[in-house]
């Protein structure tokens, strides 16, 4: 046994792809292993932007041997009455390569039947992996590839060399052009070119010497320890965003800080410009003290201390030259007005079919207006909601979005600032894209929270119109996450209103447009993203997402109490013996058309009872619906479980006369129609059943 | 070192690796990759190394000289190598040593760059190289061009010389660049610039843009009709320029301007077919 490392050099490859790529040699390595029958103890990936490194601990010898059994002909047809082979047996025996005493006879589901055992001794494992190696890195699925070479290969970037040792013995294999070998390359300007391996310990220890910092978590320790030193030295706080940390993790070999300083006269910027600033263009990372920023930042270098501050006064000089960059746009956008600029919206296509990004707007207005009166928002209120939406958008318009387009909506809230515009406005301005992402912040402001809801639902609902809906991995309106951010708003604000009709009410928005999907199609496409976050996200039963989706109900705030106090009681004996009971309603109703009924043409005391039973309960649910109370209902729909079964028991539900057989089945009815208040319990999985 | 010999010691390092010492495209062009010698000299099978200076305009970029590293008007270096060799990488750090950057006291990074040209049709995957937090150069595994996939792989490595001799010189701005002894990079260029700036950004004659655009796609159209491949590319670029200027003026809407771009490319396009049909499809009878 002993441990088996990799080394595949590539020229850098993008930060992103880095750990994903490590990831996926490592399990294609595993799966391969497995199939070959060679045991190991462990395995782990490292990356670093100029390798992926594999390391399989306490790796086998050898394969393990296999027995193969082979299925051969049945034992009646393989041997005569006296027990002798046949020619069948013979033949099958032969064909095997195995003697014909040695066939086996086994019992299967079929009968008994001849089998072949077959020992497949394991072949040493310097020799299975040469074989292994290319196929494992076949399996790398970069996220974009590209030629390089005639090999005819495609990698994320150019592979230049491998290493591949077992124990101490180089295990020679190729991969396009490239031939293993025992050797590794250094840190580019901190070690060796060329270095020898000649075992596993040894390729560790000189790829440290030799300037690598090949952990991942070891790099980001000495990232967040430069962080605290930083901020200690300098008394700021460094903005720690986590893709920008991973990043700087991934992207260098050897991260050493520098911290630099930028003039006072550039702090008359907004802070998230100066922020963004950094960040997007530098990669560095910026510190604030309170709700300023301060004019300090940390780079990353790629090397040794910057003893003679060579790197820090390249740095600042960068980052002079970025933020001077930053003002010019600043002042250029500060020319005209949020309001000003709005009306060149008219001229910025939204989508060929959906008109501009001012008809969009003008859409908003009346989903915000339709929100507004549904959360009985103050006239002054909705004076607010108004006007943030008629500016939100007009920053698409500004150099600093055309600049840094992951600040659309914070640059319109800081300009509606600056231009007087009163706090709801420009505060909702600021988040109305919230949440672009899911974990996203949601807005805090009513104002925000409406435009973000008119925002989505008028992007959503108007493509899905369209036929616009996602395939696969093709969204390129982003629909699913802003369906899904709808919904969140929804569940997580409280909002109690049914988004179905206000759908409806303004589906007439839309019929400008030529052709349209039914209505339905956008109510199927919530819906099923309401299962999805509700499943994933709220990490519900995926039988009471099934048993509250059912419903079809547009209001998901609702969807999500009514989830909830599903999944309180969920496994609760009582509450499944409900369930059986409900489901013997559901069942009998499938395919029937229940019209109305007469309770003066019951004839047995178990329909008096149910319906008497029913009317009780329905009291109760009707004054407890209003605030939602869906522990209460269950509790109330709980009483009708006795009346059901004995209902079921005693009375012929399906008698031949029609008009009882109707009269019955019109309880039955409206009986289900109580339960799915809460929703179709017929969808919850009871143990047993 | 002055800026002149550091384009001096890019000729010689580029000359030293057996490339063809072109000179400048004497069209206007936003990149070294429109000089024919990359444009076509990628198309085809044969192999091509290549290295020049080449004058750029980026109109947009303008800053009216305000800006320390931002301009309308510099100097690329432009390198081809067809096919793309494996230490390429190793090559270009090497010229950057011989250009006197030590490259243990520098930070020197290849960042992630995707590059696309939507205009010349054309794509490849790399790096922009990054020299103490400055972009000092873009490095491409040239995929396509003129919408053909390319085989064999050229590399492509545009130099951006100004800001490398900022670095050397230890200077703030552009315009404080010594150009030799006796004159700074500012003395020789910024009244151009920002007069350039103003031409671009405020004087450009809008409807003279739009109607010289279209006369210019006339022409490339008509001459690739008549199988005149490099006098119609000349017009091409003629039109991408034309472009350029019209977007610093804010003269295209946002979907128009996909529309430009795609006007562009169609005849990037058909130059390119026009000359793989005529220069690369039999090379047998080229060479005969």
């Amino acid at each position: 046994m002993q441990d088996f490392l990799l080394e595949v050099g590539v020229e850098e490859i993008p930060p992103r792809e880095a750990p994903r790529l490590a990831e996926q040699l490592r399990l294609a390595a595993e799966e391969l292993l497995r199939q070959e029958r060679l045991d190991f103890e462990a395995t782990v990936a490292h990356h670093t932007p100029r390798r992926l490194v594999l390391l399989v601990k306490g790796l086998a010898e050898e394969q393990r041997a296999a027995q193969e059994e082979i299925r051969g002909p049945s034992k009646r047809v393989a041997f005569d009455e006296e027990g002798n082979p046949t020619k069948a047996a013979l033949g099958f025996a032969r064909s095997r390569g195995v003697a014909v005493e040695d066939l086996v006879v086994k019992a299967t589901d079929e009968g008994e039947y001849v089998f072949a055992v077959k020992e497949t001794p394991g072949r040493p494992t310097p020799e299975v992996l040469p074989e292994l190696l290319p196929r494992a890195l076949k399996q790398l699925a970069p996220s974009e590839t590209m030629r390089w070479d005639d090999s005819g290969l495609r990698f994320i970037r150019p592979i230049r060399w491998l290493l591949a040792l077992y124990g101490e013995e180089p295990i020679p294999f190729a991969y396009g052009r490239v031939a293993s070998a025992p050797r590794t390359r250094g840190h580019r300007f901190l070690g060796r070119a060329e270095i020898p391996v000649s075992s596993v310990p040894q390729y560790f220890e000189a790829l440290r010497e030799n300037g690598v910092l090949l952990d991942p978590e070891e790099r980001r320790a000495r990232i967040e320890e430069a962080l605290r030193e930083a901020s200690q030295r300098i008394k700021a706080h460094p903005l720690r965003r986590e893709d920008l940390l991973q990043e700087i993790t991934n992207n260098l070999e050897h991260p050493t800080p520098v911290l630099g300083e930028f003039s006072k006269d550039f702090l008359e910027l907004p802070r998230e410009i100066i922020e963004t600033t950094l960040i997007e263009h530098q990669k560095f990372v910026p510190f604030s003290v309170g709700e300023k920023a301060a004019p300090y930042f940390v780079g990353f270098r790629d090397g040794p201390e910057d003893r003679d501050g060579t790197v820090r006064r390249g740095y600042e000089r960068v980052v002079r030259a970025r933020l001077t960059d930053s003002v010019f746009f600043f002042h250029e956008d500060r020319k005209l007005s949020l309001a000003e600029r709005a009306q060149g919206l008219k001229a910025v296509i939204f989508q060929e079919q959906l008109g501009t990004i001012w008809d969009k707007v003008e859409r908003m207005r009346r989903f915000g207006a339709a929100i507004a009166e549904r959360l009985a928002l103050t006239e002054e209120e909705r004076e607010a909601v108004d006007r943030t939406i008629y500016l939100c958008k007009a920053d698409l318009l500004t150099a600093m979005v055309g600049e840094f387009p992951d600040l659309e909506g914070i640059v319109g809230g800081i300009y509606a600032r600056l231009d007087g515009e009163p706090e709801p406005v420009w505060k909702g301005i600021y988040e109305h894209y919230l949440p672009k992402a899911a974990g996203d912040p949601l807005p805090q402001s009513p104002t925000g929270l409406v435009a973000s809801l008119a925002d989505k639902l008028d992007t959503v609902v108007g493509s899905l119109l369209l036929g616009e809906e996602p395939t696969g991995s093709r969204d390129p309106f982003g629909l699913r996450r802003k369906a899904n951010g709808v919904i969140r708003l929804a569940m997580e604000k409280e909002l109690d209103l049914d988004f179905f009709e206000l759908i409806r009410e303004l589906e007439g928005l839309y019929a400008f447009l030529r052709r349209r999907e039914p209505l339905e199609r956008v109510e199927g496409f919530f819906l099923e993203r309401l299962a999805a976050e509700l499943r994933d996200d709220y990490n519900v039963a995926y039988d009471v997402v099934n048993a509250v989706v059912a419903v079809r109900d547009g209001n998901f705030y609702r969807a999500y109490k009514r989830a909830r106090s599903l999944e309180a009681i969920r496994g609760e004996a009582e509450f499944e013996a409900l369930v059986l009971a409900f489901s013997r309603v559901a069942n009998i109703l499938k395919g029937q058309t229940a019209r109305s009924f007469d309770p003066q043409r019951f004839q047995d005391d178990a329909e008096r009872d149910l319906w008497r039973a029913y009317l009780k309960a329905e009291g109760h649910i009707k004054k407890l619906l209003p605030s939602g109370d869906y522990d209460g209902i269950l509790e109330r729909l709980r009483t009708l479980k006795d009346p059901i079964d004995r209902f079921f028991d005693e009375v012929l539900v399906m008698a031949p006369d029609p008009l009882l057989r109707q009269n019955r089945l019109g309880l039955l009815a409206k009986v289900r129609e109580l339960f799915l208040t809460v929703g179709d319990l017929s969808q919850i999985v009871v143990e047993g059943e | 070192m002055n800026f002149q010999d550091l384009l001096l010691k890019l000729q010689e390092f580029w000359r030293a690796q057996g490339c063809v010492l072109e000179q400048p495209f004497d069209v206007e062009v936003g990149a070294g990759t429109f000089h024919p010698a990359t444009f076509f000299g990628v198309l085809g099978p044969k192999p091509w190394k290549v290295a020049y200076v080449q004058p750029s305009r980026r109109p947009t970029d303008g800053r009216y000289g305000d800006n320390p590293i931002r301009m309308q008007f510099y100097y690329q270096y432009q390198v081809i190598l067809k096919p793309s060799p494996d230490d390429v990488q190793d090559l270009y750090l090497q010229s950057l040593e011989e250009l006197g950057i030590d490259l243990a006291k520098h930070d020197v990074r290849f960042e992630k760059d995707d590059w696309k040209s939507p205009t010349l049709g054309a794509s490849g995957l790399g790096w922009q190289v990054v020299l103490d937090g400055l972009e000092i150069s873009q490095f491409t595994y040239f995929q396509q061009m003129g919408g053909f996939e390319l085989d064999p792989i050229s590399c492509e490595l545009t130099y951006g010389t100004e800001r490398i001799a900022m670095v050397l010189q230890g200077v703030e701005t552009v315009w404080d660049l010594r150009w030799n002894d006796d004159h700074t990079y500012g003395e020789l260029k910024l009244p151009q610039e920002r007069e350039g700036c103003r031409y671009n950004f405020e004087a450009a004659d809008v409807s003279m843009l739009l109607a010289l655009f279209e006369m210019h796609e006339r022409e490339c159209k008509r001459l690739v009709g008549e199988g005149l491949v490099f006098p119609a590319y000349e017009h091409c670029a003629k039109c991408s320029h034309l472009f350029n200027l019209l977007d610093a003026r804010r003269a295209i809407s946002t979907t128009e301007r996909e529309r430009f771009i795609r006007r562009v490319q169609d005849l990037a396009r058909a130059c390119a077919k026009a000359y793989v049909e005529r220069y690369c499809e039999q090379p047998a009878e080229v060479a005969a």
